[in-house]
């Protein structure tokens, strides 16, 4: 099986001052890896190059077998995520969101409002269809920009803690959504502090960082770990 | 995929469309009319008081003069200016989501932000035409040019357009690296223009010049059909790389740019210009290896060296201040050398560059109008504080303003009306300029009395606070609602500050350095109580 996501040794440093320490990862596709470690230990910024919002000091990164280039039209379908707020229109309610996004993506206007209609079913968003985004509780908020990233096709997903301001119950809605895309083939890369979605989710972990982060409960139930400075995964 | 590009888009104008706010057709028709209302009441009147004062024979004669000069040189600086404008707002430019949810897709960019773009460029070409329409018809109104020498000229200005859309575009595909080498060219090319006879058959600005109807460069009849043909390769030429240009855009930087400008558009139309200023001012990435803090020399020098490293961590906006106060020492030299109107108007286009390239040193003035409204910080007074925080910008402008001053006097000394090296480099309206060496003292003592009036304007404008409500309240006038206009000058304040302090500074020294000298601190002291109150009132 070929690779989804290979990287090697990415490291990304602005005047000597580290962002990410060398780097390298290799998943298959259906594979999830949830990459853990302290505060600054680099894990945003390693799915910012992943998702090419960030070009590496040295190493490269390869999706699919081609090498990361937001520019390229080919790389942006195949690679979705959630790194921070998605930009929003102020004027546009949900279920118009998820509607233009997915009409964006080649769906008719009947088929992408459908789309939208089975995305907000799925993150339970469906009573609050009509709503803006202003509208919305900082949970919902977090549930309705992942809601964007998954409305899309796409082959690999990053996400950066998903986990953010959700209660147990929305944090089981991730849980049961993403098992339903990575069971559909599609690759997960998220960064995350939450032992239960990791534990729920990640097929591999990357620890960044040495200082040990949450480590303790990295190799639970998952059926490979790593554990490094110079991660490898 | 183009299909399908074109499938998806005509889809996502359909979801757009069915959400009427901000695009309904009456809000598209009352534009218009706004737009429509706006030209007649204020353009036409403004346009004709220009033509008019144009068609003057003494303010003819210098159009004639100086119009191929300024036409080559406002053609460089366009395109320099628009280059490192992309980098802050490009022409490529939707809404945040717009670029997240269309230009993040899978589609070429090439065709997502095809749109945008070619408003963009179409606006510019329209603005080109106008603009250079302008000053065609004042000569061919006086006689001095054949009505299709003046349409001719409109549609170069319409090239010119295109051509400064192009460099818009490069801006924001360029690195920031990149951008600033191409302004750099851009200049260096603009200074051979200038300064070698013979170069215009070979540079686009000499090209444009050469199509000002009227007076104009030697080899301005020789280049003719040749230069609006060369003109138009070069728009082109910006048009055929305009797809590549798209298609190398980087998400991120569409994004942010994105983001920036709804922002500062919110932050405008709530009246807050200088916030929304704020949002195109660049922050440091580089430099972290300087020690901002260091050394001995107790507070003053500490303060000196902590925004002198701060501002050369952005090095972009730190030559452009070094820049701009250049520019406003040659300007100031002009001004004592001028008579007449020339006097004022280069005195304001000196206040206005000197006043914005000292913004870039007055960081600290405003990091001390949001501590003052904030728990006390740091260990010394508010006045104290902005006074610590004035070295940089008053030994900055003093030295680049001086060297600027020096400029002048090499490039206009004992050239009557102006010219030097290849083209006339004249400036004056309804007065002229002769600048002999005697004009340097006085417009160096000058320049160092205005950096320092300018630097107090920026003290007085750092401490303003948000939009006083009742400035909203309605002023009406036989031509409706003037509310408008008081926000407009409340907004502009500062700016016009500048200008009257610089512009009766240098009128005063006509009187002797003596007299100069004495109104520029009689000024100070007006300024300098306006601004204690100010922040006082903080």
């Amino acid at each position: 099986m070929s690779n989804a996501i290979e990287a090697s040794k990415l490291r990304l440093s602005i005047d000597d001052v580290a962002l990410l320490q060398p780097t390298s990862i290799r998943l298959a596709a259906g594979e999830a890896l949830a990459v853990t470690g302290s505060n600054g230990s680099g894990k945003t910024t390693l799915l910012r190059i992943l998702a090419g919002l960030a070009r590496p000091t040295s190493g490269a990164a390869r999706i699919h077998g081609a090498p990361v280039d937001e520019r390229s039209p080919a790389f942006r379908r195949v690679v979705s995520g959630s790194i921070g707020r998605p930009p929003v229109a102020r004027d546009l309610t949900l279920e118009e969101h998820l509607a233009l996004v997915a009409a964006s993506w080649g769906s008719s206007v009947d088929e992408a409002r459908e789309r939208a209609a089975a995305e907000l079913e799925r993150w339970q968003l469906t009573a609050l269809r009509r709503r803006f985004p202003h509208e919305l509780s900082s949970g919902q908020s977090q549930l309705f920009a992942l809601a964007l990233a998954v409305v899309r096709p796409y082959e690999v997903l990053v996400l950066d803690e998903p986990e953010q301001r959700l209660d147990p119950d929305r944090l089981g809605i991730v849980i049961d959504v993403l098992r339903e895309e990575i069971a559909a083939g599609r690759t997960v890369v998220f960064a995350t502090h939450s032992v239960v979605l990791r534990q729920a989710i990640a097929s591999r972990i990357l620890r960044l960082g040495g200082d040990g982060g949450d480590a303790g409960s990295d190799s639970s139930d998952t059926s490979d770990s790593s554990d490094s400075s110079g991660s490898d995964a | 995929m183009s299909r399908e590009t074109a499938r998806s888009l005509r889809a996502v104008r359909t979801i757009r469309r069915a959400r009427a706010e901000g695009s309904s057709r009456g809000d598209v028709v009352y534009a218009v009319y706004a737009g429509v209302m706006v030209a007649a009441i204020v353009g036409v009147p403004i346009v004709r008081a220009v033509v008019l004062y144009l068609a003057e024979p003494a303010a003819s004669a210098v159009l004639v003069d100086v119009g191929p000069t300024v036409s080559g040189t406002v053609f460089a600086l366009a395109c320099a200016a628009f280059v490192a404008l992309g980098g802050v707002r490009g022409p490529a430019l939707l809404s945040p989501f717009l670029i997240f949810a269309v230009a993040g897709g899978g589609h070429p960019r090439r065709r997502t932000l095809l749109g945008p773009v070619v408003r963009s460029v179409l606006a510019l070409a329209v603005a080109g035409a106008g603009i250079a329409l302008l000053p065609a018809l004042v000569v061919a109104g006086v006689g001095d040019a054949t009505v299709g020498g003046a349409l001719a000229f409109a549609g170069a200005g319409a090239l010119v357009g295109v051509v400064c859309g192009g460099c818009w575009l490069l801006g924001q595909r360029a690195t920031a690296a990149v951008r600033a080498w191409i302004v750099v060219g851009v200049l260096a090319t603009w200074v051979v223009w200038v300064a070698v006879p013979g170069s215009s058959a070979v540079l686009p600005w000499g090209w444009f010049a050469s199509l000002f109807p009227a007076g104009g460069l030697a080899a301005g009849a020789a280049l003719g059909w040749g230069a609006l043909a060369g003109l138009g390769v070069l728009a082109a030429a910006a048009i055929a790389v305009a797809p590549l240009l798209l298609d190398g855009l980087r998400g991120p930087v569409l994004l942010s740019q994105a983001q920036r400008w709804q922002t500062a558009g919110t932050l405008a139309f709530t009246g807050d210009l200088a916030m929304a200023m704020g949002e195109f001012r660049a922050v440091p990435r580089r430099g972290r290896g300087l020690a901002a803090i260091g050394g001995g020399g107790g507070l003053a020098l500490m303060f000196a060296r902590r925004d002198l490293v701060g501002s050369l961590r952005t090095p972009a906006r730190f030559a452009l201040a070094c820049a701009g106060c250049l520019g406003f020492g040659l300007l100031i030299t002009v001004a004592v050398g001028a008579s007449g109107p020339g006097v004022w108007i280069a005195a304001c286009a000196a206040a206005i560059a000197g006043f914005l390239a000292l913004g870039v040193w007055s960081d600290g003035f405003r990091h001390v109008a949001e501590v003052a409204a904030a728990p006390p910080l740091y260990g010394v007074s508010t006045l104290r504080l902005l006074g610590l925080h004035a070295a940089l910008p008053v030994v900055g402008g003093v030295v680049f303003s001086g060297v600027g001053v020096g400029v002048g006097g090499m490039v206009l000394g004992g050239v009557p009306g102006g010219g030097g090296g290849g083209v006339g480099v004249g400036v004056g309206v309804g007065g002229g300029v002769g600048i002999g060496v005697g004009v340097v003292w006085p417009a160096l003592a000058a320049a160092v009395l205005c950096v320092m009036l300018l630097v107090l304007v920026r003290v007085y404008d750092s401490a303003k606070g948000p939009l006083p409500l009742a400035l909203m309240a309605p002023v009406p006038t036989p031509a409706g609602d003037a509310s408008a206009l008081v926000v407009a000058a409340w907004q502009a304040d500062a700016v016009i500050l500048s200008g009257v302090v610089v512009g009766v500074t240098v009128a005063s020294f006509a009187g002797g350095v003596v007299g100069g000298v004495l109104v520029a601190v009689g000024l100070g002291a007006v300024v300098a109580w306006l601004a204690r109150r100010r922040v006082l009132a903080g």
